[in-house]
């Protein structure tokens, strides 16, 4: 049955696809007070924490209730005064209380869900009396307990906890929320808000866990438990299929399955082409759950960890410390591995508390990552010791990102001595470790002859080095189609950067999107790259590709492909000379991946 | 140990507003104190035990009181009951 003819009678929300794939499930609604709504198991080591997180929350409402009260002393009646005595008496009674802890220990759940239990317990028991003046009072306790949950949430959430297998459901989702998913758990994500650059969207399509942005009123229209279906490649949300559509979905689903069966075959693969070329594949990361994807996929490296995404997750800049802390685990999960830790890559459209009140015109080209770091020198230190304290082995690779000028990186390696200088008076040893830039403003591509003699590894940002030659913001709709990696253009000054890397004789990676694409990634290999760095689920794709080609031999196209006019022209003539290896990647792969 | 009968006059009888006050009260008490109505017994520093019991005007209630400061108590717990405001 044609898909087409059947969404004519079959309502759908058309959305932005920023993960790709095809998924179906129940929705989960995560409302921002869902909290209440479900209770989320906490083990046993746990409960001793979470009553500790219970009552400092409970002094916090108290402090706010009194505040409150303060707040409003001159203007109303004394009536409406006796209403935060109350409250404040209830936050103080010994019963509610101690039923609230008694809950979180008897059944393993969070404050939250202990709170709401509680309340309702006694919301019904007041509720039963005949007074009418009593029965009125639940909403104070509803009013309470409203108050003492946000200041649990305040103090920090607990794992939500999915019972079954669902697609979560949300006007957006914050990186916090989406580190405590189970992300085995999740089918996919609907939500109202975040680009194709938002922290979900990356994690989403790190995970290959399909998502749907920019979907209006998903309250009104998905209720919790309802059969959803994401269809990526129209756009699509539908809710509540019809019976023949979900035949339909079904049908593509298990497709998509079996390709992807193959694909765990070609995780077995040696990453070694038709004709004996090794082709070095690392992998892309953001967050500590996703290190054992290093291993599952064969990475021979972490290519790209992203550690802006740490500010997120704990929703402010981080100390030395909790930095440290963090940075240990990346460094040593394989200490065998070369980790490349880029420097944190905030502004532009990742934007931290610091830097809110300083709304740019501009903000792509504005005070962004490495620039917004040196001119806080202490942020950039903070971070750089962080770094050299936590490679106890000898496997970091520093990475600056947003270089557009020589004199920055001489600036910054000033900085690294100067920071190995005072951890050397505090008696810390200094271990081996390396020094790239990203190279994704053109700037920085048409001298990397010059910045080669300075680093000792070049990484190539293929999303941002498109988005700043093309001057295209992908973001934007009216002109997102311009955007394109294969642009001639972007292709040349790729191999520039190649070119002048292999003359000083540095390795040079991309770890751009390019990277995962069949056809971008065939175009960078005739280039001349030999290392990439990539969402480590699709590291399989790639080294079933290689195992078609002849690697020693395919640099002779460059002569046909530099003379190209467009995008369209590069596209074209690779699916003409590729054919049977983009056959073959047609038969194993979904069309998003393409 | 104290238990005294008490007929509570206040108007409203023990709604938000005196059951706040006399949380105030009991909850200054270094010891137990327990309200009884019709056989159910609540804390009697529990706001929201005493709410439940659902007192009002001209019921009795039985207050259990122990503690150092006992007899004071329950005098300033006497009078706090027969107010009729």
């Amino acid at each position: 049955m044609d898909i087409d003819k059947l969404l004519k009678s079959q309502p759908f929300e058309k959305g932005v696809t920023i993960s790709g794939g095809i998924s179906f499930g129940k929705a989960y609604i995560l409302f921002k007070n869902d909290q209440i709504k479900y209770a989320k198991k906490i083990s046993y080591e746990e409960i001793e924490g979470e009553i500790g997180r219970f009552y400092k929350a409970l002094e916090n409402a108290k402090k706010r209730v009194k505040e409150m009260k303060k707040n409003l002393n001159a203007r109303v009646s004394l009536e409406i005064l006796t209403i935060f005595d109350a409250q404040y008496a209830i936050l103080s009674d010994p019963l509610f209380i101690g039923e609230i802890v008694d809950n979180i220990k008897a059944k393993n759940v969070n404050a939250e869900y202990s709170t709401k239990t509680v309340a309702n317990n006694w919301k019904i028991k007041l509720q039963k009396l005949n007074d009418p003046y009593f029965k009125e009072r639940t909403n104070d306790i509803n009013e309470l307990a409203i108050i003492l949950i946000e200041e649990l949430s305040l103090l920090g959430m607990k794992k939500l906890c999915l019972l079954e297998p669902a697609i979560i459901v949300a006007e957006f989702i914050t990186l916090s929320e989406l580190v405590s998913l189970e992300k085995d758990k999740i089918l996919g994500f609907v939500t109202s808000h975040g680009g194709y650059t938002s922290h979900l969207a990356i994690v989403a399509r790190a995970l290959n866990i399909p998502a749907l942005s920019m979907i209006n009123n998903i309250h009104n229209d998905i209720s919790h438990g309802d059969d959803i279906i994401i269809d990526g490649l129209r756009n699509i949300l539908i809710v509540k299929p019809k019976k023949e559509v979900k035949e339909f979905y079904i049908k593509e689903k298990h497709n998509h399955e079996e390709k992807r069966m193959a694909l765990n075959e070609y995780n077995k693969l040696p990453p070694v082409s038709n004709d004996g070329v090794s082709i070095n594949f690392e992998a892309n990361l953001e967050i500590i759950e996703e290190l054992p994807l290093v291993e599952k996929y064969n990475a021979s490296g972490i290519g790209l960890f992203r550690t802006e995404f740490l500010i997120d997750y704990t929703s402010n800049l981080p100390g030395e410390k909790k930095q440290t802390e963090y940075y240990s685990q990346i460094l040593n999960y394989n200490k065998e591995l070369p980790v490349t830790m880029r420097t944190f890559d905030i502004g532009g459209d990742k934007m931290i508390q610091q830097m809110e009140f300083y709304k740019e015109e501009n903000p792509f080209l504005g005070w962004r990552a490495i620039r917004f770091q040196m001119d806080n020198i202490n942020l950039l230190k903070t971070q750089l010791r962080a770094f050299f304290i936590s490679n106890s082995s000898g496997n970091l690779k520093i990475l600056f990102p947003m270089i557009s000028q020589m004199n920055e990186i001489k600036r910054l390696k000033e900085t690294i001595n100067e920071v190995k200088q005072e951890l050397e008076n505090e008696g810390v040893k200094i271990n081996a470790y390396k020094i790239g830039i990203m190279v994704e403003i053109p700037s920085a591509a048409i001298i990397s002859d010059l910045f080669a003699k300075e680093v000792d590894f070049i990484s190539i940002g293929t999303n941002d080095l498109t988005q700043y030659t093309l001057a295209v913001d992908r973001g934007n709709e009216k002109v997102q189609g311009l955007f394109n990696s294969m642009a001639p253009s972007v292709l040349r000054l790729i191999k520039i950067v190649n070119d002048n890397a292999n003359m000083a004789n540095i390795p040079v990676a991309v770890c751009g999107e390019m990277s995962g694409k069949p056809l971008e990634f065939i175009a960078l290999l005739i280039v001349g790259i030999r290392q990439f760095s990539l969402v480590p689920w699709k590291i399989p794709i790639m080294k079933k590709i290689i195992s078609t080609l002849n690697i020693k031999e395919i640099g002779k196209y460059w002569n046909e492909v530099k003379f190209l006019e467009s995008h369209e022209e590069v596209r074209e003539f690779l699916i003409e000379k590729f054919q049977d290896t983009f056959k073959l990647v047609k038969s194993f792969t979904d069309n998003y991946i393409l | 140990m104290i238990n005294k009968k008490f007929q509570v006059k206040s108007k409203h009888g023990l709604h938000l507003r005196p059951a706040t006050e006399l949380i105030k009260i009991t909850s200054q008490f270094d010891g137990e104190i327990t309200i009884n109505k019709n056989g159910i017994e609540v804390n009697g520093k529990s706001i929201l035990g005493i709410l439940s019991l659902g007192i009002e005007k001209n019921n009795w209630i039985i207050i259990k009181i122990e503690g150092e400061e006992e007899e004071s108590f329950i005098k300033i717990l006497g009078d706090f009951f027969g107010r009729e405001e």
